[in-house]
């Protein structure tokens, strides 16, 4: 492309150039002029076109036939990504995917239009409520990639990324077997407390924790094993001690305008919610 | 063979009387009641600056934004907002009215004639530009500013639990309302160039330029219906609570950006067309040198008209569309590289033939600076139609500046061209020449280096329209962002500039002759600035660059209608010109225009109350609006019956 | 010619017609123009109804035929009255006119009564924000209806200056003619999309 692009400019320079040195007298173009026009203007971007044309439907047509060994369900919400393993387990922001496997993402979307875009792993697609789209992503070696909503879906757009963890598929297999358990019960007082809190406060009526009665809220993320993942909030958030408690505490000032609201927790509330947080691993 | 060479002024003192006749009553009732075409164009283009210096603070605001990562300049909210604004005025508000006032101003004179064929139409196709960019523009006073991005797309914009308050609301009324003034106005230019050409001028000898606004018009007519629906079912649905794009209630959401790039595909050829139109028009006239193919350059511009609606599918390969209508659409698309070819082509081909060298005068900077602009832009545009490379590079910065790239490059260099080179014209005085090389300068350059970086962070996965990025994108991407922002304010001050030349030229500048170029169109052949009634006598033309026949030692020649029909004479007060058979144009026949009158003027005005009416959901206000309506559409066609 | 006007030979001509009136060609396109619209508005009725599971949508029944079709007669058929007024006015014929667009005006102003009682029994079963059928019909029934009673409008005036004895009536009997027959085609299309299609 850049190949071709390089001697067509480079063809044109040397016209102009040509043309400032020879200078003929009359105001009228003859018609033999128009040949430059006529191999410039129209053969050679009938051949450029149609080179680049019968490269660009190969790929597509090849780009049909992978056939994928799993599908991963991936809802669209603002400002964050709901993801469902075939046996129900949930996460967000952060898909585990087997490397070298060929995995099917079922894209739909749950408010407006997003976009699934992971820049090192492929082309993007959109996420629209109402139908489902599906692609096909591989990631040839293990390791994390990170992937963005790539189409404007409000005030938090930016803010609205994932990460694609490819693992080693035994590596995979452990983590999604590990994932399939219910929420860990709150070891010691403290945590103990905050799960009282989280119950009682608007937290247990957005947020699911499998195993837990009161907090089957379906609004915000899937928070059973939230303290595994490394990051929180669309990757607006690196999710440590210190990051969660700036989150749970300023939702509005970390991500203005998202749908988490300040839950008003005294400090000690606070506290212990993320005691009980801590221990959701 | 400089302009001093020529005789001039061909056409000696104004007729008085005609002059009296066509000239608009003084102070604020001539101004609202004038259907002076010239006038009118000028309003447009004045109004269009204007937004596009809106626009483009909107843009450096962005700009400071994105400077460096995590900034807080503005803050997400405003950032959107600025974004949706950005990008509507620049495309709704600036790009497409500015080719409203070429046209305006241009296409009645250089087609030879006095006025265009619905003078009154004409004047309320401007009044309506004007209060729809000031409904939209109300929309800051109300704090209820546009913020679902200049595209509107649903269910985003569709429905007030995702975009809040009465913002997208301004938007959609807006853009609807806004249509109503570019499709009158199409129709205008259309039936102007169809019956109203000056004798002699066959379709063959009709300037490129007219071409241009012609096959931009039929584009209107044929592509403005598609975002007119998309505006009013969007406001059904926000307001009303239609259920067209709601898919809980049976509607698709897709089908908004179907009717959306029907509309917005053929758009960004329709505003490439008339500005090629501008660029065939200098070229020439600075190498005076013939257009090289001008038959192939027409041809070029219908083709081009023609493909562009095949094409808008390409703007959604990201939604999912099946892999064989992805491959048609891939293949359409790049399919317009030949129409674009041979005008590029035609263009190397004039100043590469030219029989002087071709004077860097500053309209003939600003084509070149287009033809460099807008290779780079063709090349990209080639890429991102290729449907893999889509896959890659839609939504992001990559696409930033490739569409910076066309239509910053593609359009806006012509308009500048075209400003500079008419500017005579339109004022009768000269720009300051070294101010205008300078700001030239700034602009290119700041654009170069504002918009050149932006491939490359497209490239290392800069998505579009996000408000921030955070650090560890590496040190790489934030010079590359910070080189952009600083491109963007070196643009401002070559903008700036140019527009206090403008502002200082008007008064002070050098007074102009009627033919400062040495041009070739008959606009050249009047004094500096057109008297109102433009041609005393209306000339008889053999081909598409009528002065430059007469220079070559061609007879001219002027139509006489015998006897009582005596056009240089005005009768009874009435505005009177000619008008011609549409394709030929050798039949002629005396008619009698539509006089000045203030009722487009109250029409828009009426309208604008009513779609007040709808964004404020006051059916007493739209009320009011639509009797204010039925009132001004009366009085009018009182005003013509009277005749 | 006065001397002050140039150094050019002149060409002396005579003023004759030269065609089509400006507002028929203003017409043209104007027709062109809204039948996109319209065209696009059926476009997205069968895009949305295509990948509708029903339709109609919801508890609604399928539109009404018989009083419809009985419409769509009376409508096309107001193009000949309307044609032959486009005629009588070219050759000068006033009386003729008159009576032609008079009986248009009745035939137009009897389908547009029809669609309002339409309507009313329509909102009895349905609103627009039931669903997206229901938005589409009554925005593309009401939409046409809007364009048939501005036809009336034109005819009104027409007819009431052809009364009047105003001259010439030739160029805008001729424009606002062709917008009626433009109006009826449009609902041939209507007619058969929204009705025919779903009730066949």
């Amino acid at each position: 492309m850049s190949v071709t692009a390089t001697v067509i400019t480079l063809a044109i320079l040397i016209w102009l150039v040509r043309g400032l040195t020879r200078r003929r007298r009359d105001i009228t173009p003859r018609w033999s002029e128009q040949r430059l026009l006529i191999a410039g203007g129209v053969i050679m971007p009938l051949v450029v076109v149609t080179a680049v044309s019968v490269l660009a439907v190969g790929v597509i047509q090849a780009s049909e036939r992978t056939e994928p060994e799993m599908r991963i369900e991936v809802e669209g919400h603002q400002y964050w990504w709901e993801v469902t393993y075939a046996d129900g387990q949930e996460t967000a922001n952060e898909i585990h995917i087997p490397a070298g496997v060929p995995v099917e993402m079922v894209l739909t979307s749950d408010d407006v239009n997003h976009s699934f875009w992971v820049p090192a792993l492929g082309g993007k697609l959109d996420l629209i409520p109402g139908s489902t789209n599906e692609k096909v992503i591989e990631a040839d070696e293990p390791g994390v990639y990170e992937g963005l909503c790539a189409e404007y879906c409000g005030i938090q757009h930016a803010n609205m990324r994932f990460l694609i963890i490819a693992q080693p598929r035994d590596e995979f297999d452990a983590w999604l077997a590990d994932q399939t358990r219910p929420a860990a019960a709150p070891e010691g007082v403290e945590a103990r407390r905050g799960q009282q809190v989280f119950e009682q406060q608007a937290c247990s009526g957005c947020h699911t924790v499998r195993g837990n009665r009161v907090a089957d809220g379906e609004q915000g993320p899937d928070l059973t094993h939230v303290a595994s993942r490394s990051t929180l909030a669309g990757l607006a958030i690196v999710n440590t001690e210190a990051g969660r408690r700036r989150w749970v505490a300023h939702p509005q000032i970390v991500k203005d305008g998202n749908e988490m609201p300040a839950v008003p927790l005294t400090p000690d509330e606070l506290d212990a919610v993320l005691a009980y947080l801590d221990g959701l691993r | 063979m400089t302009l001093a060479e020529r005789p001039v002024p061909r056409v000696a003192a104004p007729f008085a009387a005609l002059q009296r006749t066509w000239d608009d009553r003084p102070g604020i009732p001539g101004m609202l009641e004038s259907v002076d075409h010239k006038r009118i164009g000028t309003r447009y283009l004045v109004t269009a600056f204007a937004f596009l210096l809106i626009g483009g603070v909107e843009a450096l605001l962005m700009r400071l934004q994105l400077a460096g990562p995590d900034a807080e300049v503005v803050g997400a909210q405003a950032y959107n907002e600025l974004m949706t604004m950005h990008g509507t005025t620049m495309i709704f508000l600036f790009n497409t009215p500015v080719f409203a006032g070429f046209g305006n101003y241009v296409l009645p004179l250089q087609v030879g004639t006095r006025d265009m064929a619905f003078p009154r139409l004409n004047a309320l196709s401007y009044w309506v530009y004007l209060s729809a960019g000031g409904l939209l523009y109300s929309s800051f006073l109300f704090g209820a500013v546009p913020d679902g991005g200049w595209f509107a797309y649903v269910p985003l914009s569709g429905n007030r639990a995702f975009s809040g308050g009465l913002g997208m609301d301004f938007w959609a009324v807006g853009i609807a309302f806004l249509g109503v003034s570019t499709t009158v106005g199409a129709i205008n230019f259309l039936v102007t160039a169809i019956r109203m050409r000056t004798p002699g001028m066959t379709w063959p000898r009709v300037p490129v330029f007219v071409w241009g606004v012609v096959v931009m018009s039929l584009m209107i007519v044929f592509a403005l219906p598609a975002i007119t629906l998309a505006g009013l079912t969007l406001e059904a649905d926000r307001n009303f609570g239609f259920n067209f794009f709601d898919a809980a209630a049976g509607g698709e959401p897709i089908l908004y950006q179907h009717l959306f790039w029907i509309w917005g595909h053929p758009e960004v050829y329709l505003l490439f067309i008339p500005a090629t139109g501008i660029v065939s028009t200098i070229i020439p006239v600075f190498c005076r040198r013939r257009l090289v193919g001008y038959p192939l350059v027409v041809a070029s511009l219908v083709a081009t008209g023609f493909i562009s609606f095949g094409l808008w599918l390409h703007h959604m390969f990201a939604t999912g569309v099946p892999a064989l209508s992805a491959d048609f659409f891939s293949v359409a698309s790049a399919l317009i590289a030949i129409p674009t070819g041979v005008q590029f082509f035609a263009w190397v081909s004039t100043i590469a033939t030219a029989p002087v060298r071709p004077r860097l005068e500053p309209p003939m900077l600003f084509a070149v600076g287009f033809l460099v602009t807008f290779l780079i832009g063709g090349m990209t545009g080639i890429m991102v139609a290729m449907v893999p490379f889509d896959w890659a590079a839609h939504d992001s910065y990559f696409v930033v500046a490739h569409f910076h790239y066309v239509l910053f490059g593609g359009t806006v260099f012509p308009t500048f061209a075209g400003l500079h080179y008419w500017f005579p014209k339109m004022t009768g005085r000269m720009l300051d020449r070294r101010t205008a090389i300078v700001s030239f300068w700034l602009i290119f350059a700041g654009f170069h280096v504002t918009f050149f970086p932006q491939h490359i962070l497209g490239l290392m996965g800069m998505p579009r329209r996000v408000y921030t990025y955070t650090e560890g994108y590496g040190t790489a991407f934030d010079v590359m962002n910070l080189i952009s922002s600083v491109g963007a304010f070196v643009i401002a001050a070559g903008i700036a500039l140019m527009t206090w030349n403008f502002l200082r030229s008007r008064r002070r500048g050098a007074e102009a002759p009627a033919d400062p170029w040495g041009a070739d169109t008959l606009e050249w052949s009047i004094s500096s600035p057109a008297p109102a009634y433009n041609y005393a006598a209306f000339a008889d033309v053999e081909s598409h660059a009528p002065l430059w026949d007469w220079d070559e030692g061609r007879t001219r020649t002027a139509v006489a209608v015998v006897d009582d029909e005596d056009l240089t004479q005005p009768l009874g007060g009435h505005h009177r010109t000619i008008v011609t058979s549409a394709l030929e144009a050798d039949e002629v026949e005396v008619v009698t225009m539509p006089s000045p009158a203030a009722w487009p003027f109250a029409l828009a005005l009426a309208s604008l109350v009513i779609c007040i009416g709808i964004v404020a959901s006051s059916w007493l206000i739209a009320g009011v609006g639509a009797l204010g309506v039925t009132v001004a559409m009366v009085a009018w066609q009182q005003g013509i019956a009277e005749r | 010619m006065t001397a002050a006007v140039v150094d050019a030979t002149h060409r002396t001509v005579t003023s004759r017609p030269t065609g089509r009136s400006l507002g028929w060609w203003g017409m043209v396109w104007t027709i062109a123009t809204e039948g996109l619209l319209f065209g696009l508005l059926l476009f997205s009725y069968f895009f949305i109804r295509t990948n509708s599971p029903t339709w109609p949508q919801g508890e609604i029944s399928d539109p009404e035929l018989t009083l419809t079709a009985i419409r769509t007669v009376i409508l096309l058929g107001s193009t000949i009255p309307a044609h032959m007024a486009h005629r009588a006015a070219q050759r000068g014929d006033r009386r003729a006119t008159a009576w032609g667009l008079g009986t248009a005006w009745l035939m137009g102003a009897v389908f547009l009564a029809g669609h309002f009682y339409d309507l009313t029994k329509e909102l009895a079963e349905f609103r627009a924000d039931d669903n997206a059928y229901a938005s589409l019909w009554y925005a593309i029934t009401n939409l046409h209806a809007l364009h048939v009673g501005v036809g009336l409008i034109i005819f009104g005036f027409l007819w009431l200056r052809t009364l009047a004895r105003m001259e010439p009536q030739g160029e805008p009997v001729e424009g606002g003619v062709l917008y009626w027959h433009f109006v009826d085609v449009v609902w041939v299309f209507v007619y058969t999309s929204l009705y025919l299609s779903v009730s066949l």
